[in-house]
């Protein structure tokens, strides 16, 4: 009886088998903190993880740059997404220093905005990534990108509409996420694969992934998919077949966001 | 290039310190915060829009949760919307629970914590705000990291039968 009594407390305290994030988790219960959670989630920027690859070898982002056109989609999660991808795909063209392609890419951002129906509180920064791109400040342009993204979140979000304030993240993050690995994978090293270890960032975006319509139950199993390449941070280096696996996750998710057909290999 | 980018660190300097005299603004701690940033993004570090914000009792200590990246050098600004004389501390843990090493910095209403992350992971950065400790010395014989306001301002009175005044903060951050 009481074996039985120990089994099901240690049941408990393990918690379901498919929760992401237990290595976290486990580090925590181990060293408690005193403090009040602050809910709110900061989601880095695809220039934070570029910043640290520039560092690492200076890679020619232009190869990664993404030259298919987003489409303005009806759907307003779809659309979310796809303009947070389009931010993302800013910063890619900032690394590159292209002005050519940082002007492409303030235009879908008007574009996919106008479809959100958030056209005028964008222009703004759209007029301020042109003339920074001009001007050749590309600190003044990866900060202009940055503000349209909070800028629309905000705005979703004082309309009552968080959740596509946080797809608009989530798209962000998938397109910089599928840039990194592109990136790892042409020039792999630990350090670099270390990048991706973001379990806090990727549990946050699936706490909050609970609805069961349009794109979100794919969104969630291709989120849970890439949790599952990151390895615990105790657990040494992510893989070059896990990055790779990662990448293919990404892309799958982000062609279907699109509805591009999957590029030839 | 580098005219342009002083010119808009200064425009941005300006309005935070326009938004700083705003008393009582929704966001004075943002303000706070931007305050001292101003500085810091000359030396090439990269505002992040986005930002913490809230309200937090005199002693009470919060907890935020924040990806960083090992090759970044980071820096966290926390500003407090406060008119007495306080200590705000800034700290920042791994997920360990491990204290990380890292310059410390304080003006009047803000506290600056820069850090180089020796891994890419979630990092947990402890803040809080609370009464001038009276006597110094044993301040530093516990080695504690709390920041002690430069400039002398009234100490902050507790009132036992005034509920505590929630204080506005905010925390912002740069890379670089």
């Amino acid at each position: 009886m009481n074996r039985l009594l120990f089994i099901a407390v240690l049941l408990c305290l393990m918690g379901p088998a498919d929760l992401p994030a237990q290595d976290e988790v486990a580090a925590e219960v181990r060293r408690p903190l005193p403090g009040r959670f602050v809910e709110d989630v900061l989601i880095p920027v695809p220039g934070e993880v570029f910043s640290v690859l520039e560092k690492l070898g200076a890679p020619d982002w232009s190869q990664y740059r993404e030259r298919r056109e987003l489409p303005v989609v009806g759907e307003r999660d779809r659309l979310a997404l796809l303009f947070g991808m389009a931010v993302a795909e800013g910063f890619l063209a900032v690394e590159s220093e292209d002005t050519e392609a940082i002007e492409a890419v303030g235009q879908q951002v008007i574009r996919l905005a106008t479809g959100l129906g958030l056209r005028a509180p964008v222009e703004g920064h759209a007029a301020a990534i042109l003339e920074g791109s001009r001007t050749q400040d590309w600190n003044a342009v990866r900060q202009e990108f940055d503000r349209a993204e909070v800028t629309v979140r905000e705005t979703l979000a004082r309309m009552k509409d968080e959740p596509l304030a946080r797809l608009v993240s989530v798209g962000g993050w998938l397109r910089g996420t599928q840039a990194t690995t592109a990136v790892i994978i042409d020039d792999y090293s630990t350090d670099a694969a270390e990048l991706l270890v973001q379990g806090h960032v990727i549990d946050h975006f699936l706490k909050h992934l609970e609805v069961e319509e349009g794109v979100i139950p794919a969104l969630r199993g291709g989120l849970l998919e890439i949790r599952t390449q990151i390895v615990p941070e105790e657990s040494g280096p992510i893989s070059l077949p896990r990055v790779q696996s990662i990448h293919a996750s990404c892309t799958r998710l982000l062609d279907g966001f699109a509805g591009w057909e999957p590029k030839s290999q | 290039m580098k005219t342009r980018s002083k010119l808009r660190n200064a425009i941005l300097l300006a309005a935070c310190l326009i938004g700083a005299v705003v008393p009582g603004s929704v966001d004075e701690g943002h303000s706070r915060a931007l305050e001292v940033a101003g500085p810091w993004l000359e030396k090439g570090f990269t505002l992040r829009e986005d930002y913490w914000r809230g309200d937090l009792k005199l002693g009470e200590q919060l907890e935020v949760k924040h990806q960083m990246f090992k090759g970044n050098e980071y820096i966290f600004w926390f500003g407090v919307a406060v008119t007495e004389e306080v200590e705000i501390s800034i700290r920042v843990y791994d997920i360990k629970g491990n204290e990380l090493a890292g310059e410390i910095k304080s003006s009047r209403y803000a506290g600056t914590m820069r850090v180089n992350p020796p891994a890419t992971g979630t990092y947990r950065i402890l803040l809080s705000v609370d009464r001038p400790k009276v006597d110094e010395s044993e301040e530093a014989a516990e080695g504690t990291n709390a920041l002690k306001t430069a400039e002398a301002m009234p100490a902050v009175e507790a009132d036992p039968d005034e509920p505590p005044t929630p204080i506005s903060w905010a925390l912002a951050y740069g890379y670089r």
